[in-house]
């Protein structure tokens, strides 16, 4: 028997780490829906001060308050991305000057290291759909809701060539935020990035 | 009448007693012959008439010259005996350690608690003590050959030479997408393996890094952790055949032309009890599928009375078979030394079944030169009486006795008539 896929949320000290609960529920779906990986019906949450973290290769993180690590999620986090685990931090204000923004960016540096531009050609937005553009645009960017940018890359820690943490500004978990029935009403699935995104976790 | 035919039996007597004592063995045929005076003496054998037979009393083992010098001497007709003094049976093996590392594996085999020390071409090496099943060790790089001594025996093995050393293979993983598959692929690369991999993500996708085709010239092995690879399984099979390395996981090994290259068939699975807990996850503590081995299956590891590693050779390959489930949690949520550690585990289990491309060097009697010899020459046998040596029993009893009385009697007879 292989292990499922779990997709799991995590949960931290600080901040709102649960301000989007239909994400888990929708991309669950998405990955039952395009591909053969076995997964959990449902996902977990993590506490990111536990070993339980490390249980879980990839963990989702967002929020929109300000994030301030203890010592023990800050050396959890260490020790899960220098074992081969992925952290997708986003940012739910989509707000550049925003609290979680700069919080949550100095928190990874202290964590893990600094971010950088993740380029539009990385293997991530080839790794089971194709975006050629990069990340894929989310409708609180084209409505020029919080910071009225349209943010051209995603950032990333990267360790030997991977990434390692994977922060979005383009608040994904807005985009992802519904009940995975309302995806019949779309015209394109805006969860197929997401797919992208477990598949590289599973195979990089 | 009487008296000349007692006087001639006694002088018979005591002069066949002499003769016994006095002449040498090699007018019986037989020549003893020591270490040191073995080399002039083939020499001389050789351009003159040889003995009926020959017995060399050796120091040590014969070196190659020697011994087929003997077993010349032997085919030309000579019996040829041969005894060693501490000599043990020793014999030593060089062969490269399949993996990324490289450097080579020194075998030796030894009496148990024997001292061997080897040495190459520049200086000592070390010196091990055998076990009950001999010694190794792992070297860098020798230079020229090996040689281990202990006693008066004296194996060496040419080495291979790292210069001529092909590009290293590379490492084929198959698997589904999942944990497994991802730090399977990790372990190895990061302890130095080339790997290449085909990860199934949903019909018809996969992702892929590197050449699919399992191919003994490109692969050292092929890791099948699933039946994602059913697809591969007929050429999987004439890999493992040709000589490749096969390390199945436990539900790759139920793909049923895998299966039977399999060294067992794996039962339901076990979750022992410190798998439960919420601590640290160790190697033990891992879940696995026990193994019931088929009658050449070899058992490589096991947890309590189970098997859960184990491997077989398949016609010129070897197959391995994980019982071990979900390893990367050992790495991900274990100690501070378990990523190394499964790093470690994953890079052994691989080596037992990689091929390392060399071929097996074949005919090398120096390698064991106590086998050599008693296959040249047959088994050591005690050393006779030596050339010139008188008779053990010393002069033949009977023959002074019968000697004795014959004088006797001759006197008797001449005193009786009257004589002096």
């Amino acid at each position: 028997m292989v292990s499922d896929f779990v997709f799991a949320t995590a949960q931290y000290e600080s901040g709102d780490w649960d301000s989007a609960p239909l994400v888990p529920a929708n991309l669950i779906d998405t990955i039952a829906r395009y591909t053969s990986i076995p997964v959990a019906p449902s996902g977990v949450v993590v506490p990111l001060g536990t070993d339980r973290l490390l249980r879980h290769p990839f963990v989702w993180l967002t929020g929109h308050l300000p994030v301030r690590f203890t010592e023990q999620e800050r050396a959890n986090v260490r020790r899960f991305v220098e074992r081969g685990g992925m952290l997708f931090v986003d940012d739910h204000n989509h707000d550049i000057d925003g609290a979680f923004h700069k919080t949550a960016t100095e928190e990874i540096a202290r964590a893990v290291g600094p971010l950088v531009e993740l380029p539009n050609d990385h293997a991530l937005y080839s790794a089971f759909f194709r975006f050629d553009d990069g990340p894929p645009t989310t409708s609180h960017e084209l409505n020029g809701w919080g910071d009225n940018l349209v943010h051209e890359h995603l950032h990333a820690v990267l360790r030997d060539g991977r990434i390692a943490v994977l922060y979005s500004n383009k608040d994904y978990s807005s985009e992802w935020g519904y009940h995975p029935d309302n995806k019949r009403f779309m015209s394109v699935d805006n969860t197929k990035f997401a797919v992208n995104l477990i598949v590289y976790a599973l195979t990089r | 009448m009487l008296e000349p035919a007692l006087r001639i039996a006694a002088l018979a007597a005591l002069g066949w007693s002499l003769w016994r004592a006095v002449a040498p063995a090699a007018t019986a045929g037989l020549v003893v012959v020591d270490g040191g005076a073995l080399a002039a003496a083939l020499a001389r054998w050789s351009t003159g008439a040889a003995p009926e037979s020959v017995h060399a009393g050796l120091d040590a083992l014969p070196d190659a010259a020697t011994r087929d010098w003997l077993a010349a001497l032997a085919r030309s007709g000579t019996s040829v005996g041969w005894s060693v003094g501490d000599a043990p049976a020793l014999a030593v093996s060089v062969a490269p350690v399949p993996g990324p590392a490289g450097g080579v594996r020194i075998a030796v085999a030894a009496p148990a608690s024997r001292l061997v020390a080897l040495r190459d071409a520049v200086g000592p090496l070390d010196t091990v003590r055998a076990g009950g099943a001999g010694a190794s060790l792992e070297a860098a790089a020798p230079v020229g050959a090996v040689v281990a001594t202990s006693g008066g025996a004296r194996a060496s093995r040419a080495s291979h030479d790292p210069g001529e050393a092909s590009e290293p293979k590379r490492v084929l993983v198959l698997a589904r997408a999942g944990w497994e598959g991802k730090f399977v692929v990790a372990a190895l690369e990061e302890r130095g393996w080339r790997v290449e991999a085909r990860l199934a993500v949903a019909p018809g996708a996969r992702v892929e890094q590197g050449t699919i085709a399992p191919d003994t010239a490109r692969h050292a092995a092929v890791v099948v952790l699933d039946t994602s690879a059913a697809p591969l399984a007929p050429a999987l099979a004439r890999y493992a055949r040709s000589g490749g390395g096969l390390v199945l996981g436990a539900e790759g090994s139920r793909l049923a032309t895998l299966a039977a290259l399999a060294p067992g068939r794996v039962g339901a699975r076990v979750l022992p009890p410190a798998a439960r807990d919420a601590g640290d996850v160790s190697r033990a503590s891992l879940p696995y599928r026990p193994i019931a081995l088929r009658a050449d299956g070899v058992p490589l590891e096991r947890r309590g009375d189970a098997v859960v590693l184990a491997a077989r050779r398949a016609s010129a390959g070897r197959v391995a078979l994980v019982g071990l489930e979900e390893t990367w949690l050992w790495r991900m949520a274990g100690d501070d030394g378990s990523a190394a550690a499964h790093r470690a585990w994953w890079s052994r289990v691989v080596a037992a079944v990689a091929s390392t491309g060399h071929a097996p060097v074949v005919g090398a009697p120096e390698a064991a030169p106590l086998a050599a010899a008693i296959q040249a020459l047959g088994p050591p046998r005690p050393a006779p009486q030596a050339a010139g040596a008188p008779p053990a029993d010393g002069l033949p009893a009977w023959a002074l006795a019968l000697a004795l009385t014959a004088f006797l009697a001759e006197w008797l007879l001449r005193r009786l008539r009257g004589a002096r």
